[in-house]
């Protein structure tokens, strides 16, 4: 009779099965994602679902910054379309 | 091909964790630790692997934090009990009841997974054993070739499992 506690067990597996996939093929990859409808090549689908900010944290604030002039106006004060006179 | 991975390789590790805990955020710290150098991969060890080995980490060390916090709480709720005591709590070996309860119900769930493969199911029973990949062929009376195919047909199934559309 094995005494392992659930917890134990259960790690046992995990690292068991993570070692299993990162054994994975790119070929066994492409059949899963195959299987399940997905196109991994195609941009915007699968790899990124899920990621909240991959390589840099979001910070609205930075792109703010960057998207003023050198005069501080908004960059998209600049793309404002000029109020027209009204008709004659 | 290698975030595809990845991702199924987090929701590995991610399982037995407590809700709040996602793959994403496993994902994320694993990403995080290895960009900002506290972990190196060595040399010759494939980036998959070292991966893995970071997420296996990030869970263990999970536990381990829960468990102090919860030896932190038992020793000020009973500030009132001698030292002695105190101590003794402190270093109760006892499983911790809600860890116990998720590990059982992941247990079920990787069960679930696998309950149209009887050889994939009994080679996970035996992995739970802490039996290696011999003792687990001698022990189910597998051939090499039967358990490596097994294997492929483990793989295949939790990467089906990893790759789904599901937020964390």
């Amino acid at each position: 009779m094995n005494k392992a506690t659930p917890q134990k067990r259960l790690d046992r597996i995990l690292n068991a099965l993570g070692a299993e996939l990162a054994a994975a093929t790119d070929e066994e990859v492409l059949a899963a994602a195959d299987d399940l409808g997905m196109k991994p090549s195609m941009k915007g689908t699968v790899p990124f679902l899920g990621l909240k900010h991959f390589i840099a944290p979001y910070a609205p604030g930075d792109y703010a910054k960057s998207s003023e002039d050198a005069n501080g106006e908004p960059e998209n004060a600049r793309k404002t379309r000029p109020a027209r006179d009204a008709p004659d | 091909m290698d975030l595809l991975r990845l991702k199924a390789i987090a929701r590995v590790h991610a399982r037995g964790l407590p809700g709040d805990v996602g793959w994403g955020d496993v994902l994320q710290e694993a990403f995080a630790r290895v960009l900002n150098g506290s972990r190196r991969r060595p040399e010759g060890v494939p980036l998959e692997a070292f991966m893995s080995g970071v997420m296996r980490s990030i869970r263990a060390e999970h536990w381990r934090r829960v468990r102090r916090d919860g030896e932190r709480h038992a020793v000020i709720d009973h500030s009132q009990t001698s030292v002695a005591a105190k101590i003794a709590e402190v270093r109760d070996p006892a499983p911790d009841p809600e860890r116990a309860l998720l590990a059982q119900q992941e247990l079920e769930a990787i069960g679930k997974l696998f309950a149209d493969d009887n050889v994939v199911l009994r080679i996970i029973v035996a992995l739970g054993d802490g039996l290696s990949a011999e003792e687990i062929c001698a022990t189910l009376g597998l051939s090499r070739t039967e358990y490596d195919s097994a294997r492929k047909r483990m793989r295949r199934a939790l990467l089906r499992e990893g790759l789904r559309m599901r937020l964390p």
